[in-house]
């Protein structure tokens, strides 16, 4: 797994969508009976069953507090109608996105340029290149992991890991039997591009497409 | 070590400025510590802002170190706003709260990080 220790004010390190990589201290919120809070609000929220959750009151005060949350949520959200959202549970949604993010922000990326002291975390940066990703037709992101480039960028002959710098993204995508796979990429890789300079202002060396499946568009979008 | 943590009234006017930024939805929140707050999880950082008001502690540190003021700021965005240019704006209006509050001339190191986009 890599790390960059040292390069970034963030202490949340770690991979991002792709739910493969050991999870290190930052992301740990663990309960007093060892388990992680992000497990335990990600298997209730999935449904999958959990024997340990049902009987143990750590678990359960961590559920309820997540339905508090989001009671208290959509309660903001109906009383402040004239914010026109066409659909309610849609900022539920988001404003749960950002506690995920608090529990699991990944690495903390360099924005802008080698001189400034700013940053992003991963999993916020994951989700602009998904996005761009999908806003092709027929194309579904899954795993993105954001690095920097070891050996570039100032910081990189202090031994930092991954110094300040251009960032090398590594997305993988579903695409719809209508794409010609090198269009398809050739398109993800433009969208994400345009998407880290417009929408965030990070530099990118490099946009690695994987195309981890071909879906059809007929059942998957109906 | 000899970093100081600045005042309450420090931190809350840096607090201030940030969230009068274009383009800045909140404070890292500390939402997962809000529900949190009832256990033991809740921390109460010393010179953080006084209880009953508003507190920025889960966002902002401002810390002093051999007289070189540093603030450390985590924000959510808004979409919408280009990441960057926001963080360059939270610098900017970050350094004039740190001059002002501190009465001090010289610039303060500010490390802003994106921790989300709503």
């Amino acid at each position: 797994m890599a790390v960059n220790e040292g390069t970034g004010p963030g202490e949340g390190y770690g991979a991002v969508g792709g739910g493969d990589a050991a999870l290190d201290r930052a992301e740990r919120e663990p309960l007093p009976c060892g388990r992680e809070l992000w497990s335990v609000w990600e298997r209730h929220e999935t449904g999958e069953p959990d024997p340990h959750s049902d009987g143990c009151p750590h678990c359960t005060e961590a559920l309820t507090s997540l339905r508090r949350l989001e009671d208290v949520v959509s309660t903001a959200r109906d009383a402040e109608p004239a914010e026109a959202e066409p659909d309610a549970s849609a900022l539920v949604g988001r404003v749960m996105d950002v506690v995920r993010l608090e529990l699991r922000p990944g690495r903390t990326l360099p924005l802008g340029e080698d001189d400034e002291d700013a940053w992003i975390v991963e999993a916020a940066a994951a989700r602009v290149v998904r996005a761009a990703a999908e806003t092709l037709p027929g194309v579904r992101a899954g795993s993105c992991r954001i690095e920097g480039v070891p050996g570039q960028g100032p910081g990189a002959a202090s031994g930092q890991a991954v110094p300040r710098g251009p960032v090398v993204i590594r997305l993988a995508v579903e695409v719809a039997l209508t794409w010609g796979l090198q269009e398809v990429a050739d398109r993800v890789r433009r969208r994400v591009l345009e998407a880290a300079e417009s929408e965030l202002g990070m530099r990118v060396v490099a946009v690695d497409v994987t195309i981890a499946d071909i879906i059809d568009e007929r059942e998957e979008r109906p | 070590m000899t970093e100081q943590l600045a005042s309450g009234e420090l931190t809350e006017a840096v607090g201030r400025a940030v969230l009068a930024t274009a383009g800045v939805a909140f404070l890292r929140p500390g939402l997962a510590q809000l529900v949190r707050a009832s256990r033991t999880m809740a921390r109460v950082r010393p010179g953080g802002a006084a209880s009953g008001g508003p507190s920025y502690a889960s966002g902002v540190r401002v810390t002093r170190d051999a007289g070189n003021w540093h603030a450390e700021v985590h924000v959510v965005l808004r979409r919408g706003h280009r990441a960057v240019d926001v963080t360059r704006a939270v610098r900017a209006a970050v350094t004039e709260a740190v001059r002002r509050a501190a009465g001090t001339a010289d610039d303060p190191r500010v490390t802003v990080t994106v921790t989300g986009l709503v």
